[in-house]
């Protein structure tokens, strides 16, 4: 256990230290002031998407607390990011537990499998801590408040929130280590991490999507009495999909009164049982999935005459190429890239295909919709399929080690950005293109409507591009061990998600109330946020153009 | 061309001075060794050089142009081979030949030439098409050099270029090094190995704690040294003062 908690606290320091861990840059007095500035106008930025998740929280406890079931409200949080930790665990777990590069420094040293994969475990669940906390603990606190919790409630959340991962990153772990076993036995081991990735995240989502509630098709009466007489009827019936949900809302609500020292019980003997599976399959696995992971299969060639070269490409589609490459040939690159730019359209396929009954009203709704408010709708949509992959926003983090080149190259700064821009928006445009695709499939969507969403959709994409480059030329983290470090735990790729999605909220917002209280036709509103979006982008674009010089000399490796 | 001037470079906001007024020039067709223990400062000189690191104080001149006014210029006049061969592993080693081709600007009749050449010398042409992933750190270190070499530089800036290198391809890059110097180019590397500066470099730099301890031939430091019977003795007289 010494071992584990040495291994532990190293890796903790090398992963969350991030000052440290930073590409060094120079910054005079002006400077630090302009960087409160920004802090604090991210911070602004936050309120109002805050300020939304508070507003929902409250609507949905007004609309569960006269019926009794307020307590579901706790199990749809905890049950929402229990399954996000499920899906998405999988490329934190495979990226630290085999492609981190300290994994060639701890294989030689006198320290077990398991208690490598222990210490690994526990990095990736206080990573977890830091994911989840800005979702659930406003949940929590905020229900607390409205419900009037007594003062056992306040004393079980911090527990509750430390358990909450830990059974769905301990099944995600046990479900890799397998995995990765597997893909070691074969010569094509990157396509497999990617296949195989793919593949359990559909063996966790489709079951979502399979499951019919019985509930759902017919209630008899005993079942309905159950439900209204229950303050827990809509928890089961919410956390049936994963159990573990419902355990930790019951120890949660009750403490260890009300038999909910049962579901404690369950809790525990189920991480207990996890654990030690993790230990002895990563005692037995770990290590054959490890040792070679990163070898790749060499055919030896006999000379290749001629030489297959390049005619001397333009610089800009020089660039635009290495980006390409170097992101479709990393794994984790590609899965948190291209692939999860392809995610939400594919979702939404899912849902719409499995859950036509629940979503019939959205459907016939989309449909029925005027045209210019549709196109807004789609609008959103497509933003949202084309921003949140994080290309640009880890464009210049995701070169690491590899910066070197850049710095020293003979190609002046501002043509590399535009072979970064063009990379990052070929990845948004799979992501609009397959949210496009799927509206056509599954709406009766009149071909204006997605040609104006679209156009919206484009601007903005361009736009959000921009900026995330600007703020990952600011501080790129250039030094990381992990990929999965160099984007989806990157905060430069965090900060441009939300902001995004605090512009996307904003101006939905103003659009419902400029709708409902007619304070302006449809048509003047559609043409106000594409020229929003139009200043947006030449703003972020100029001011991209004009700093970035500035911002990559300042970057020293 | 190469002339330093009073080149400061300190971390830690100047708590740790890595070069300290530094002032020295390299002429053209010269091969200018750059030694000094761990830690002395000639990376953190070659990075400022090659302009991976600015510096606090001094100037950099390369053949007449300031390095920090006209980096472009400057860059393309430059080929660098980093201590740590670190290069795109995910593209094959003639993906990397063709970028480097491209944003140097070398014709393409130009770099299958030399890539065939020094390929075939560095034994590299059966894993040209191969991931460099798939390659050794001196594989690595040669497809670096071929890179370097297809660029066609004015000037080669090296940090610590023969560790890792096979003695074949060691003694291939010595004659890379001359035979860049014979056409009136110049040349800049750092080392460790005191037998290599001693036959290799028209004049040595001695750096020790940030500053130049000695500059100039060899004969000329075994002139300013009490005990001149070799390079490695000058070297440890003048580090250990």
């Amino acid at each position: 256990m010494k071992k584990v908690l040495t291994l532990l606290k190293v890796m903790l320091k090398v992963n969350f230290l991030f000052p440290a861990l930073r590409g060094r840059t120079i910054y005079k007095k002006k400077e630090r002031i302009n960087i409160i500035i920004l802090k604090v106008i991210l911070f602004v930025i936050a309120f109002p998407l805050f300020y939304a998740y508070l507003f929902i929280i409250r609507k949905l406890f007004e609309l569960l607390q006269p019926i009794g079931q307020a307590n579901a409200l706790l199990t749809l949080g905890i049950l929402i990011t229990q399954v996000l930790i499920l899906i998405f665990g999988i490329f934190s777990i495979v990226s630290i537990f085999y492609l981190s590069k300290d994994m060639e420094l701890l294989i030689p040293l006198p320290i077990k499998p398991h208690q490598v994969i222990l210490s690994k475990y526990f990095t990736v669940l206080v990573n977890e801590y830091f994911v989840i906390a800005p979702f659930i603990l406003p949940l929590f606190i905020y229900y607390g408040i409205l419900a009037n919790v007594e003062v056992g409630y306040w004393l079980r959340l911090p527990f509750v929130f430390l358990f909450i991962p830990i059974i769905p990153l301990a099944i995600t772990s046990l479900l890799v280590v397998v995995m990765m076993r597997l893909i070691n036995f074969s010569k094509h081991k990157d396509k497999l991490i990617i296949i195989g990735s793919l593949l359990m995240m559909l063996l966790i989502i489709i079951p979502q999507f399979l499951a019919k509630p019985s509930e759902n098709s017919g209630l008899n009466n005993e079942q309905v009495v159950n439900f209204f007489t229950s303050n827990d009827g809509l928890v089961k019936m919410i956390g049936n999909k994963f159990p573990p949900a419902i355990w930790i809302t019951r120890s949660f609500i009750y403490g260890f009164s009300n038999n909910a020292y049962i579901d404690q019980i369950l809790f525990y003997t189920i991480s207990v049982l996890l654990f030690v599976s993790l230990i002895l399959l990563g005692e037995k696995l770990f290590y054959k999935g490890l040792i070679g992971i990163n070898e790749i299969s060499v055919t030896p060639h006999k000379r290749i005459k001629p030489l297959p070269f390049s005619d001397g490409a333009h610089q800009v589609s020089s660039i635009f190429l290495r980006e390409l490459r170097m992101m479709n040939r990393t794994p984790m690159f590609l899965l948190n890239g291209v692939i999860s730019s392809l995610f939400i359209p594919v979702f939404m396929f899912f849902i719409i295909i499995f859950k036509t009954g629940e979503f019939g009203f959205f459907i016939s709704a989309m449909e029925k919709e005027n045209l210019l408010m549709t196109s807004l709708y789609l609008a959103a949509f497509f933003i949202l399929c084309g921003g949140l992959n994080g290309t640009s926003a880890s464009s210049f983090s995701r070169e690491g080690k590899y910066f070197w080149i850049s710095k020293v190259i003979p190609v002046s700064y501002i043509t590399q950005i535009k072979g970064k821009f063009l990379h990052a928006l070929a990845v948004s445009s799979l992501g609009i293109i397959g949210g496009a695709i799927v509206t056509l499939i599954l709406f009766k969507i009149n071909l204006i409507s997605l040609l104006l969403g679209l156009l919206i959709a484009i601007i903005g994409t361009i736009a959000f591009i921009a900026i995330g480059f600007s703020l990952d030329s600011r501080k790129p983290l250039l030094d990381w061990i992990s990929y999965q470090k160099a984007m989806k735990q990157n905060m430069n790729v965090f900060f441009h998600i939300l902001i995004e999605f605090a512009i996307l909220f904003c101006l939905g917002y103003s659009t419902v109330i400029a709708v409902n209280k007619k304070i302006a036709p449809l048509y003047i509103i559609y043409l106000f946020i594409l020229i929003f979006f139009i200043l947006l982008a030449i703003i972020a674009i100029l001011y991209l153009l004009k700093t970035v010089e500035k911002k990559y000399t300042k970057i020293e490796i | 061309m190469i002339e330093l001037k009073n080149l400061s470079k300190s971390y830690n906001k100047g708590k740790v001075k890595a070069v300290n007024n530094l002032s020295l020039t390299v002429q053209p067709g010269e091969i200018f060794g750059f030694l000094g223990p761990n830690g002395a400062g000639k990376t953190t000189t070659i990075k400022m050089i090659v302009g991976l690191l600015k510096p606090d104080k001094g100037s950099i001149m390369l053949n007449g142009l300031c390095n920090q006014g006209h980096p472009l210029k400057c860059k393309s006049m430059i080929a660098y081979i980093p201590e740590d061969p670190e290069i795109y592993d995910r593209l094959t080693g003639l993906e990397y030949i063709n970028f480097i081709g491209d944003v140097y600007g070398t014709p393409a009749k130009v770099r299958t030439t030399l890539t065939e050449k020094w390929s075939e010398i560095f034994g590299l042409t059966n894993a040209i098409n191969q991931s460099i992933k798939s390659y050794s750190h001196g594989m690595r270190q040669k497809i670096i050099l071929i890179g370097a070499i297809i660029a066609r530089p004015e000037i080669f800036i090296l940090d610590e270029p023969l560790t890792g290198l096979d003695p074949k391809s060691a003694h291939s890059l010595k004659e890379i090094m001359h035979e860049h110097c014979k056409q009136g180019k110049t040349l800049f590397f750092s080392t460790h190995i005191m037998e290599v500066a001693e036959k290799l470099c028209d004049r040595i730099g001695i750096i020790n704690n940030g500053e130049l301890m000695a500059c100039g031939t060899m004969d000329e430091l075994k002139y300013m040294s009490k005990n001149s019977e070799s390079l490695e003795n000058i070297f440890l007289e003048i580090t250990e003062k």
